[in-house]
């Protein structure tokens, strides 16, 4: 599983705050971000993750907190 | 004369594939309506100036994940949905704070994301997975076919017998 999503995330290059579809992916139920340990993702790609989630959720395509 | 004014734009454009990308992503306000977006994107284009436009997204209506409020002139305004558009641009550093005054007081952009990006288009252009073993480049790895087994050929009882005999003598 962890490979699988590392690989799907080299497939889309580079995560832009744009996709919010494939940011949705990795949030939890509360829209929180998923932990490393839960995306499987390498460390540069949970960084570039989390960055492109905080856009979103500035831009108002993501919402900050899921009650 | 000529010849400066041909070294002139080599140099401008050596300079513009030198010039830094960013994408600008913006929120229209809903109450300027589908016709008066593109008035709004061609304020946002003519602040840019000179910039090389990259790439662009016609602004479309989008549902906001969250209610945004902003306070103008001392009322608070509240926004459930916006139009939302992008542009990718090359200009120099020195012209961004420029732009970002320009947005700032545009009253009908309810919100703006400026970053610095590279010039490939990302979302359109994806590229393959990287795999770890040449052999599954390209290829998906098939099944291997079921062979077809031989049917078993009908076998006397005399020749099973003579079979059977062999082994238990050895």
């Amino acid at each position: 599983m962890p490979q699988q999503t590392d690989n799907y995330v080299a497939h889309f290059q580079r995560i832009d705050y744009k996709d919010v579809d494939v940011l949705k992916k990795f949030l939890n139920p509360h829209g929180k971000i998923m932990p490393r340990r839960r995306t499987g993702l390498s460390a540069a790609n949970q960084r570039a993750l989390a960055q492109a989630v905080k856009r979103a959720r500035f831009m108002a395509l993501l919402p900050f907190i899921v009650r | 004369m000529a010849e400066k004014s041909q070294t002139a734009e080599v140099l401008t454009q050596a300079n513009s594939e030198k010039r830094p990308v960013y994408e600008v992503g913006f929120h229209i306000l809903p109450t300027v309506g589908d016709e008066g977006v593109a008035g709004v994107v061609d304020q946002i284009r003519s602040a840019l100036g000179n910039a090389e436009i990259i790439s662009e997204q016609v602004p479309e209506k989008k549902r906001l994940a969250y209610t945004v409020e902003r306070s103008l002139t001392g009322k608070r305004e509240k926004y459930d949905e916006a139009y939302f558009g992008f542009t990718k641009f090359a200009l120099e550093r020195e012209s961004i704070p420029a732009f970002e005054e320009a947005l700032r007081s545009n009253k009908n952009v309810l919100r703006f994301l400026l970053i610095e990006t590279v010039r490939e288009d990302i979302s359109t252009t994806p590229r393959r997975a990287v795999f770890a073993s040449d052999r599954l480049e390209g290829e998906t790895i098939q099944k291997p076919k079921a062979v077809a087994e031989e049917p078993a050929g009908e076998v006397s009882e005399a020749e099973l017998d003579k079979s059977i005999d062999a082994l238990v003598q050895e």
